[in-house]
């Protein structure tokens, strides 16, 4: 766990320092202020509104095989979620894991594990609060599409964002 | 009273070509090299006295399916037979000898009061011809005081006893498998996890759930079975009784709570926590709940098993890059690596001698099957041609393994024999069915 985290921490660095951003963790420090209509420097990206709603609207994530690695277009609604928590405090998701069918039952359960761990630590490195998380593996156990085809098993490995408190 | 859920397992066996056999009520044998392996054996029904035969459970077909499903046997079919004596004194070993016949099962049913007396022989036809009355039978078995509702088991009992007087190893058919149970409905996903006789009847279902239900374990006793629940979007270890259903809580740390396992000495459950950093293994201390981790680092520690004299635990690790099997020394820590072949080898288990390995192996093929290796010569041997295989459990008298697989989509389960001779294809009636676990000999 501290080396994948650390390896995340790395990867957000360099995102953080390719959009160069002054994002700044903890309480203080918080993105600018959305005023209706206006469009706004979001982690260092213009992002209108409708963007931003669109953003957050996403909340399912895929994954290569074998693979626990978010993808670089996930990013921005990742980002748009932990702006999100950070602005409401009181809010919770839940982050659930899962896998394609390939394998054992039981080492899926920690790969899907590994995927919810990785959008987790994305939204702690935006600054949320690791309270306001909680990560749960189903594994292999629930398939978002049934079926044995290479679409079946892409569409199945996946993570998925649920607000537990809005 | 048979609930309408009820799953009714068919077991099928595949034939492979060459063999002389005409097919029965859907059972086949895949033998090796096309020579024909079942012993010849024929049950005549039963006799029954001062009751409605057909009120009663028939235990003659239950003893027949079951020496037939267990691949070692080739029962002469009833349609064949024309003669049908149910005494030691009224067999005509002659006939039975003519029909190729080696072993014979003669039997009387007797209502007495308000139970019945069952009684049977096994007799060996060629000894029986050539020593006539000084000729003992095999076996020679009086039940008294038997209710009609212990029929099955009872039927069960004598085929174990002509299994084990035959063949020379313990038979399994008074066993019981659990397994889970899925049903895509509607009105969401039904889970349930079931406990059914080792053909497949009597299904009982112990714990239902909306969330998903993993990793079956029996005790060594066979009254309980661990299982790994979510209610709620959280996983949990939980403990069923099986006779009262009544459910204990085991564990519901942060993270991961799975794969529980019983040492043999039920004293302890090895089980996986994700709760300091990562799958590990831990074992818990049954009595007073003590933790203990037992393997650490950075990889995915998961699926243990202990070894059947308690002193080490198999368990599949990523710690070396890819899912392999490995075993830790309880005493010590120590940890080897146990299986060289292939670039996934997971879900690990020791036959009751602790002499070989079964797993889920993915071999040069890609393909998932169940693989046997020895312990000793480390040579490793696929059993399955199925695809997507998982979750081998091998029954306690070491001679089977059943495995979940997919079939056109539908979870289904499989049983092949150690030799992989024998293989066996278990769909459910309804829904999808998967991780099945083999009970331990009844106590």
């Amino acid at each position: 766990m501290k080396i994948q985290f650390i390896k995340t921490i790395v990867l957000g660095i360099t995102l953080l320092g390719l959009m160069a951003c002054a994002t700044k963790k903890g309480g203080s420090g918080r993105e600018d202020e959305l005023g209706v209509g206006d469009t706004v420097r979001f982690y260092g990206t213009n992002v209108s509104p409708e963007q931003e709603r669109q953003l957050l609207a996403q909340r399912t994530y895929y994954f290569g095989y074998d693979q626990f690695e978010v993808k670089e277009e996930d990013m921005l609604s990742l980002y748009a979620h932990a702006k999100r928590l950070i602005k409401s405090p009181r809010s919770r998701v839940r982050v659930a894991g899962h896998t394609d069918e390939r394998g054992s039952r039981e080492y899926n359960i920690a790969l899907g594990e590994r995927r919810g761990n990785a959008i987790a630590n994305i939204l702690m490195l935006k600054g949320v609060n690791q309270n306001q998380i909680s990560v749960v593996s189903f594994g292999k156990e629930k398939p978002e599409e049934l079926g044995s085809s290479e679409s079946a098993w892409a569409r199945n490995r996946r993570a998925e964002i649920v607000y537990e408190v809005e | 009273m048979r609930k309408i859920q009820t799953i009714r397992i068919l077991l099928l066996l595949l034939i492979l070509l060459g063999t002389a056999f005409k097919a029965t009520a859907a059972l086949y044998v895949e033998i090796r090299g096309g020579k024909a392996v079942g012993l010849p054996i024929a049950i005549v029904p039963f006799s029954v006295e001062g009751a409605d035969k057909n009120a009663l459970e028939d235990i003659t077909q239950v003893i027949k399916s079951d020496l037939q499903n267990s691949g070692q046997f080739n029962p002469t079919p009833f349609a064949s037979l024309q003669q049908f004596p149910n005494h030691p004194d009224g067999v005509q070993y002659g006939y039975w000898q003519g029909l190729g016949v080696e072993d014979l099962v003669i039997g009387r049913v007797q209502k007495t009061g308000s139970r019945f007396t069952v009684q049977f022989e096994l007799l060996d036809v060629l000894r029986q011809k050539a020593e006539g009355s000084t000729a003992k039978p095999l076996l020679s078995m009086n039940f008294d005081q038997v209710n009609p509702q212990e029929f099955r088991a009872l039927a069960h009992h004598i085929s174990d006893a002509i299994f084990e007087k035959l063949i020379g190893i313990k038979g399994i058919f008074s066993t019981r498998i659990a397994y889970v149970s899925v049903n895509y409905g509607q009105k969401g996903t039904v889970h349930t996890l079931e406990v059914g006789d080792s053909d497949g009847f009597n299904p009982q279902p112990l714990f239902r759930s909306n969330y998903p239900i993993m990793s079956p374990a029996w005790s060594p006793d066979g009254k309980k079975i661990a299982f790994v629940s979510f209610e709620n979007n959280r996983s949990s270890v939980k403990v069923v009784e099986v006779k009262s259903g009544r459910i204990t809580h085991l564990t519901q740390f942060p993270g991961i709570n799975g794969a529980p396992t019983w040492s043999p000495d039920s004293q302890s459950i090895a089980l996986v926590l994700s709760k300091d950093g990562g799958p590990k293994i831990y074992v818990i201390d049954l009595p007073n709940k003590r933790l203990k981790q037992l393997t650490d680092g950075t990889g995915i520690d998961t699926e243990p098993f202990f070894a059947p004299d308690g002193q080490s635990i198999v368990f599949t690790s990523s710690r070396g890059g890819k899912p392999q099997i490995y075993r830790v020394a309880l005493a010590s820590g120590k940890v080897e690596r146990l299986t060289f072949s292939g670039d996934y080898n997971a879900k690990p288990s020791l036959t009751p001698d602790g002499k070989r390995l079964v797993m889920l192996h993915r071999g040069e093929n890609g393909l998932f099957s169940i693989a046997v290796q020895s312990l000793s010569t480390g040579e490793l041997k696929v059993l399955t041609q199925a695809s997507l295989s998982d979750s081998p459990s091998i029954a306690p008298n070491g001679m089977m393994v059943i495995y979940g697989s997919k079939e056109d989509g539908k979870g289904v389960l499989g049983a092949v024999s150690l030799d992989g001779r024998i293989k066996i294809r278990l769909p459910a009636r309804e829904g999808h069915v998967q991780e099945p676990a083999w009970s331990p000999f009844s106590s």
